[in-house]
């Protein structure tokens, strides 16, 4: 340490800060225009980093490294880091002087966005960026999604999860609104998402936001508990070729391949194949789940004139899927296809900013000989602007038309059968927001609502009303008032299902008459940037359900069953969500999350449902995970990634909780190439995460390895 | 064949128990002294990261480089030798890297100073403006307001400056690694008043030239 510095090793560490050597010794840093920099004297460049917030440690002697991190890692756990701050001597020296050619030319450590970016706003956000994603080792989405807190997935089988927050999991998590680059992927047919065909490269995704708690206000109906707003790369930062390949055990194959180009001066595009499959997963009480399946999916995204007063942008992908199962019994193979085109512009006109977008989704799907269409077009409007300095508002307005289709096989012992056969479904509605967010001051107060039309229970207003306080600039707290409704299903609206088993048979009427099922939510939040890099989000929430969708028999005999639905059920949420992220040096990252849960339903006075407080039990109560990505030096990553999930204790059908470690070596080569080895699930052979009727599948352990070429 | 020798410290055994005697006191050390004193002691400089230049650094280094490079209207300094005030709005980590960047520097013979700004209103005193990041949906509004003054204000990000900021200042994603660039725009600074220096113009990244509407790139 420098001479007059009491701090400890610690003391230096400041995101914003710099590890300097001591002044005057010969490793004090000098700067080379071309990325290059000086260790020990001699120039070495400096690996491939792209899309990275950390930086590689210098290479020391393992001897020397052995013993400083034994002595690291207990002196941390000893003192919390918690060290005397001193400001490092200066090392901004020799920037000043620098042509604006040689400052371009310098490779820095970014600091992360997601710090940044969402430190002042009034809503649960945990943002997962694309670096998290590249460090988790996970390949599936749903599987990148468990970085975040407050998300609850347990997979189900090889192909099908369960994805929730706040509770109400299940294969019809329907209180979870999850939305790519602006387009819904939840369908109203089943009221929930089908994570499987929802799929796209995990390369090209800039950030998740996971946002906690009513979203309608934005959004609409249907984001209840939590939105998942996926946001890909710009084509502008996914330039030139990108090649990889995994193989392994249960993620038996994958192949992803990328080409971005420019078009012109002003824009820019990229096209993409990826291909993969998956195997079966782990039976529990049968001899096969036949469950593998495989997918391949092509796609492109074009961006234009990204600096200037007009933006441009489209995506498209066309996908097909091929899966096997289990109908009654027998083997069987599902079949899906589909695709979309979304196109938006964004304008300044004046003092306004304008933004439109529109998109077609359309799929098709073929399973157990149910063959089902869905074809959605959503044409969305988005202006904001400012009443003076300090003021603003936004309005918006919005049209979504659905056809959907059903035609049912009746020979697999489940009948279901809708009338009408194809429904046309619209949806729409407007939205207007006002805020007042005075610069640099110390309160932000907003209000907003949005009031939305459906064909089901026609108007449902979705207000909101946020403030956030920052008494100091390395402080938030913020606190909402929200109200959202989940909105009747094509299933719930249409459908007549009829379940047969030897001697018994239930039967499922349609229910018209159904209304939305309302929250009300109360949400407060606290963030602290601290200094040394370390940062926490902690939010609670109290919610309130009422009008829960039950079961009402209309028909009760000794062989049979007969029932409709009922909006007979009510209920109340607590919850905390917690995560810090600790950059304990620039090449060293801890990040933790921590979600509590206490879910609690009763049904009214009258209704005969008895399987509503049985949804508190699909999710866990407590859940933790920690995650360390590690650069050991400039070429090689080290990452783990703990989880420990609570048990799931639904009558008669426990999951129990269950731990587990995910690892992951990953070294940069020169020339663009990279290699990892992940483990996962390491810690038991398999465990089970999720369950659903006679489904029961494990998670195996499971090991894979990814080449990847970028040039 | 020679005899077995007897071990010495010099044999690769030794050194490896040597290494373990000193792991194991390094840290008896850190339980009976706590981090600083431990570390200061056990940690061979060779066990310190090397120097890594950080975005911000860069950037309030841009920022001065820009000072030098603008001239502002002759309104714009109350005498002649009145600092540029270089400020900051909303929340940045820029603030320790500027004060050490500005710290007795002169520029076009002036004194630079930095000034961290509470509102908007300090803004309006000030010759450069950086706007955090993290203030998207406000900097639009706060660039609007600053517009017509001798301000020339800066976007921390590449959609800043369409946004309404003369300058901005964004990262460029390259095959080394992250690069700090710029971009400016000619009408905002002409609505300004102030003029942006030839020899910095083909360094931006990216131009905007004209108002709105068509726009030929740099």
């Amino acid at each position: 340490m420098s001479a007059g510095s009491r701090s400890g090793f610690l003391g230096s560490v400041d995101p914003w800060a710099v590890m300097t050597a001591p002044q005057g010794s010969h490793r004090a840093a000098s700067i080379l225009p071309q990325g290059k920099r000086v260790f020990d004297g001699c120039p070495v460049s400096k690996a491939h980093y792209r899309e990275t917030n950390m930086t590689p440690r210098k290479r020391t002697p393992a001897v020397a490294r052995l013993s400083v991190w034994s002595a690291i890692i207990l002196g941390v756990l000893l003192t919390g880091g918690m060290t005397a701050q001193t400001t490092p001597p200066s090392a901004v020296g020799g920037l000043q002087e620098l042509s604006f050619e040689e400052l371009a030319g310098i490779t820095v450590t970014t600091v992360s966005k997601r710090e940044e970016r969402y430190f002042n706003a009034a809503a649960a956000v945990h943002v997962i960026t694309g670096e998290d994603i590249r460090r988790s080792g996970a390949l599936m989405l749903p599987d990148a999604l468990r970085l975040a807190p407050g998300v609850e997935v347990g997979a189900i089988n090889s192909r099908s999860y369960a994805v929730a927050m706040r509770g109400f999991n299940g294969t019809a998590s329907n209180k979870l609104l999850p939305l790519i680059d602006g387009r819904s992927l939840y369908s109203q047919r089943f009221a929930s998402t089908i994570w499987d065909i929802r799929d796209l490269p995990l390369e090209e995704v800039e950030q998740i936001e996971v946002i906690g708690g009513p979203g309608g206000t934005a959004w609409g109906a249907n984001a209840v508990n939590g939105v998942i707003n996926i946001i890909t790369k710009s084509a502008r930062d996914t330039q030139g070729d990108r090649l990889a390949a995994v193989a392994g055990t249960f993620e038996s194959g994958q192949v992803y391949a990328r080409r971005g180009f420019s078009v012109g001066s002003d824009a820019w595009a990229r096209v993409y194949v990826k291909a993969f499959s998956r195997d079966d997963s782990e039976p529990l009480n049968i001899a096969d789940n036949n469950d593998a399946w495989s997918q391949v999916r092509a796609g492109f995204r074009y961006d234009r004139g990204e600096g200037g007063q007009a933006v441009t942008m489209m995506t498209g992908d066309v996908f097909y899927s091929a899966a096997d199962q289990l109908v009654a019994g027998l083997a069987d193979q599902a079949h899906s296809s589909g695709g979309h085109f979304l196109a938006r512009r964004r304008q300044q006109i004046g003092e306004l900013n304008l933004q439109l977008q529109g998109y077609v989704d359309v799929i098709r799907r073929d399973s157990g000989g149910n063959l089902s269409e869905a074809d959605v077009l959503e044409l969305e409007s988005l202006v904001s602007g400012s009443f003076g300095p300090g003021y603003e508002w936004s309005a918006g307005l919005n049209y979504r038309r659905s056809r959907l289709t059903d035609s049912v096989n009746p020979t697999t012992g489940v009948v279901s059968q809708f009338t009408p056969e194809k429904r046309w479904f619209t949806q729409g509605g407007l939205f207007f927001e006002a805020a007042r967010r005075p610069p640099a001051g110390k309160f932000d107060f907003s209000v907003g609502t949005k009031a939305e039309y459906n064909e089901f229970t026609q108007w449902e207003f979705l207000p909101s009303v946020r403030a956030t306080w920052k008494p100091r600039s390395d402080i938030t707290f913020w606190s909402a008032w929200s109200r959202a409704a989940r909105i009747p299903s094509r299933f719930e609206n249409d459908q007549v299902l009829v379940v047969s088993v030897p001697g018994f048979q239930s039967r499922t009427l349609p229910s018209p008459a159904l209304e939305a099922e309302v929250l009300s939510a109360m949400e407060l939040g606290w963030r602290w940037q601290a200094q040394r890099g370390f940062y926490l989000d902690a939010t609670v929430f109290h919610h309130r359900y009422s009008r829960l969708v039950t079961t009402r028999s209309t028909a009760v005999g000794p062989t049979s069953i007969e029932q409709d639905l009922e909006n007979g059920g009510f209920g109340t949420s607590r919850g905390a969500e917690i995560q810090a992220v600790w950059r304990i040096f620039p090449w060293w990252q801890w990040q933790a999350a921590y979600t509590y849960l206490d879910l609690d339903l009763e049904v009214s006075a009258t209704s005969s449902d008895s399987s509503l407080g049985d949804i508190a039990n699909l999710s866990p109560r407590q859940q933790f995970s920690v995650r360390s990505s590690w650069n050991l030096d400039a070429s090689w990553e080290i990452d783990a990634w703990f989880r420990a999930v609570g048990k799931l204790n639904q009558t008669g059908r426990v999951i129990p909780a269950y731990e587990t470690l995910d690892l992951r070596i990953g070294r940069q080569f020169g020339r663009g190439w990279e290699v990892s080895v992940v483990g996962q699930n390491l810690l038991e052979p398999s465990h089970p995460e999720f369950r659903f009727f006679t489904v029961r599948a494990a998670v195996a352990r499971g090991f894979y390895l990814r080449v990847e070429r970028r040039r | 064949m020679s005899a077995r020798r007897p071990p010495t410290p010099f044999t690769a055994a030794w050194r490896r128990r040597l290494l373990r005697i000193w792991v194991v006191l390094g840290l008896v050390a850190c339980l009976r002294l706590g981090l600083a004193e431990a570390s200061a002691a056990a940690l061979p400089v060779a066990a310190l990261p090397s120097r890594e230049i950080t975005e911000y650094e860069v950037k309030a280094a841009y920022l001065l480089r820009f000072t030098r490079h603008i001239e502002w209207p002759a309104g714009a300094f109350a005498t002649p030798s009145s600092p540029i005030i270089i400020g900051v709005l909303g929340r940045s980590p820029i603030d320790q890297a500027l004060t050490r960047t500005v710290q007795g520097v002169t520029s076009q013979g002036r004194p630079v100073e930095f000034r961290p700004l509470g509102d908007l209103a300090e803004a309006k005193a000030c010759h450069l403006v950086l706007v955090g990041r993290g203030h998207e949906r406000e900097e639009a509004a706060w660039f609007r307001e600053l517009s017509r003054l001798p301000v020339v204000t800066v976007a921390d990000s590449f959609e800043g400056l369409a946004r309404g900021a003369v300058l901005s200042l964004y990262m460029e994603e390259r095959s080394g690694g992250a690069r700090v660039v710029f971009g400016a725009s000619l009408p905002a600074a002409r609505a300004a008043g102030v003029q942006l220096s030839a020899a910095m113009l083909p360094s931006a990244r990216h131009i905007i030239r004209e108002p709105a509407g068509k726009k030929e790139p740099s």
